[in-house]
């Protein structure tokens, strides 16, 4: 008889999900699905609104990487008004976006997931969190929270506050920096530098032990997709959207922001508030594509800075050009978290980054505009239009996490499959199961984060309702 | 504006002040309030031994400044306590493996400082009852009113430069006109 087990409330993610798997008569699993229970509904609400508060209403879709929609909101609107904002705020802008992603890549890495990678995902619930980890392993931990102290700090010198700042505006940044804010990140680039590479030499000594995880935390051949620069380096602000194949190999550069729905669709099921986009050439579901941090190591040639270029090497030459497995998002991450440091000193020794110009003026010019920028996530798509008096009409953003819907739900499914058993029900096997989830880290409601443990109950029915098992986290 | 960019990484501190809440949902907006109006009346003798903190929310990375504090003050609005009224109730570090939010609690935060960092700070919460919480800037009249008189009262009890630090036992309270 058909059995369905619930997880309610997948935990150590950003907002609220549910994992149904569905078994077959003999216990085996047959169906997974990955639910976003949530609806936010900011595409509509928008509606009526002057496109000069756009930044500042979309950047409250979320509290973790709210600086990811003020940079696709802001570009959007500088489309509108059709200006080139000036140099010092477009490195501004970049110094910000990589601010974000090194304090979220730090929270998502050393406090959602290194729980599981340090403790093993049989390990016990009980310490398998962000207070075990510290009594644990009371350094990495400490380099955890600096990391992402180091990120939030340079958001809040920039925008006077490290969650919800307005500071990034339509044309540009509504304020310069100083010399002093200046010297101060400054300072803190060796430690920070020092505190991603002692994390780097932690996860060197724990990636190997999970070859089973590894082999099936969603590990299949998709496309990926992502921004890159002209050059064919990591990008994260502005570039090119590419689409390449699981050997890595163009499949397709989208250089007009505005023809992305030539290349993205958006397709909607029935069991999820979440969109599946999907690569439209190939049509849905065959369009799965994959982004953030795994994606955008995949899709370029090279970092471009000196550390994170060299563990890149490291890392093709350990896994080679396009690994499949999702479970090296948490190295690509840590990656990311080099690059994202060494590129804000670059930025920062810039002889203009002190320039006073960092916002160009203009009414709008144009009735749609569109904004492509990298949140931590992966892409994110920004689309609007507005009417003579420049008021939103419409909306439509393609969010990070949603780029990943298809392939989350496809590595559900194959986690299950592989660490499933549906005749007995234990913690480990469906850890397992929320552990492939998060290495996406999915930001669903952008407004909600759990971290540790959530009351989880997941019980096992039979098709008629009878009761065959549960498992409860209090 | 929350961010002290000149605040010295290892400096210590004598006196934390933390004011928690959503600026943009009335009310609950005091604790950030009454944190800058007491900002605003610090001279100089005390810019060195008192630093200021408004934040939306109480995340991991505040326990490197907590660590660094003799005492920490956690100003917070509170539905449980009528509204214009004050508690003020000393916590300590509580170790939890359990649900936790994007917002750490004070206790919480307190064993994320004494784990990470070693401080063990001693640490009260202020808890101000509110009237409304709807969507909106700015505090009701009552609530603005306790803002400025708690302001006052805390203000008066914060230690400048080399002298004794204030002492506070539990209590509830009503502050008097």
């Amino acid at each position: 008889m058909n059995k369905t087990i619930t997880i309610e409330g997948v935990t150590r993610i950003e907002g609220h999900a549910r994992i149904t798997i569905a078994l077959d008569d003999n216990g085996k699993v047959s169906d997974a699905q990955f639910h976003v229970t949530q609806f936010r509904g900011f595409e509509k609400f928008v509606e009526g609104r002057p496109l000069t508060e756009m930044p500042g209403i979309m950047a409250r879709i979320c509290g973790i990487c709210p600086v990811s929609h003020l940079m696709a909101s802001a570009k959007a609107c500088d489309d509108l008004l059709a200006v080139d904002i000036p140099p010092t705020a477009n490195k501004l802008r970049r110094i910000m976006n990589l601010a974000q992603i090194v304090q979220s890549h730090a929270l998502s890495f050393f406090h959602l997931s290194s729980p599981d990678l340090l403790f093993g995902m049989d390990g016990d619930p009980a310490s398998r969190n962000i207070f075990g980890l510290i009594r644990d392993h009371p350094e990495f931990a400490r380099d955890g929270i600096l990391l992402r102290k180091f990120g939030q700090d340079i958001i809040a010198m920039l925008g006077e506050k490290k969650i919800h700042p307005a500071w990034v505006v339509p044309g540009g940044v509504n304020a310069s920096l100083t010399a002093e804010n200046r010297d101060l990140i400054l300072a803190q680039i060796p430690a920070a530098l020092s505190r991603a590479a002692r994390a780097l030499e932690y996860f060197h000594t724990v990636r190997d032990r999970y070859p089973a995880e590894v082999d099936a935390f969603a590990n299949f051949p998709t496309l990926f997709a992502g921004l890159i620069s002209p050059a064919g380096l990591i990008e994260h602000y502005d570039g090119a959207l590419r689409f390449v194949d699981e050997n890595a190999a163009p499949v397709a550069d989208l250089t007009d922001p505005h023809q992305y729905q030539s290349m993205i669709g958006e397709a909607v099921e029935k069991h999820s508030y979440l969109k599946s986009p999907y690569f439209r050439p190939r049509g849905y579901p065959d369009g799965i594509y994959r982004v953030g941090a795994l994606a955008r190591i995949i899709l370029a040639e090279r970092c471009g800075t000196p550390r994170a270029d060299a563990e890149l090497g490291i890392f093709r030459t350990r896994l080679g050009r396009s690994p499949q497995s999702s479970f090296h998002y948490h190295w690509a991450r840590l990656i990311e978290i080099l690059y994202g440091i060494e590129m804000i000193q670059r930025l920062l020794e810039y002889p203009d980054i002190l320039n006073t110009h960092v916002r160009s003026r203009a009414r709008p010019n144009r009735l749609e505009g569109v904004g492509i920028s990298e949140a931590p996530r992966g892409t994110l798509i920004h689309h609007y239009r507005i009417d003579e008096s420049a008021r939103m009409v419409w909306a439509n953003l393609i969010i990070a996490t949603g780029n990943n819907n298809l392939a989350m739900n496809r590595g559900v499914l194959q986690v299950a499959q592989r660490f499933v058993d549906g005749t007995h029900l234990e913690e480990g096997m469906l850890n397992r199961v929320e552990a492939v989830i998060r290495c996406f880290d999915p930001c669903l409601s952008c407004s909600t984060h759990a971290l540790g443990q959530m009351p989880l109950r997941i019980e096992l029915r039979k098709s008629d309702g009878e009761l065959c098992d549960v498992l409860q986290r209090d | 504006m929350c961010y002290n960019a000149t605040d010295p990484e290892q400096a210590a501190i004598d006196t934390l002040l933390i004011g928690y809440g959503n600026a943009l949902r009335s009310d609950d907006g005091v604790g950030p309030a009454v944190v800058e109006l007491i900002r605003q009346s610090l001279g100089e003798a005390f810019s060195a031994s008192v630093a200021c903190r408004t934040e939306l929310q109480l995340t991991p990375e505040l326990a490197a400044i907590i660590a660094r504090a003799d005492r920490v003050i956690f100003i917070d609005a509170s539905v449980a306590v009528p509204a214009g009224r004050v508690t003020i109730r000393r916590i300590t570090a509580q170790p939890t493996a359990a649900c936790l939010g994007h917002q750490f609690s004070p206790p919480q935060i307190l064993e994320l400082a004494r784990l990470a960092f070693g401080g063990v700070p001693q640490a009260w919460v202020v808890a101000v009852g509110v009237q409304s919480l709807a969507v909106g800037q700015g505090l009701t009249a009552t609530v603005a009113d306790t803002a400025r008189r708690l302001a006052g009262h805390l203000r008066y009890h914060l230690p400048p430069i080399g002298k004794p630090s204030f002492h506070w036992t539990s209590r509830n309270t009503r502050l008097s006109h």
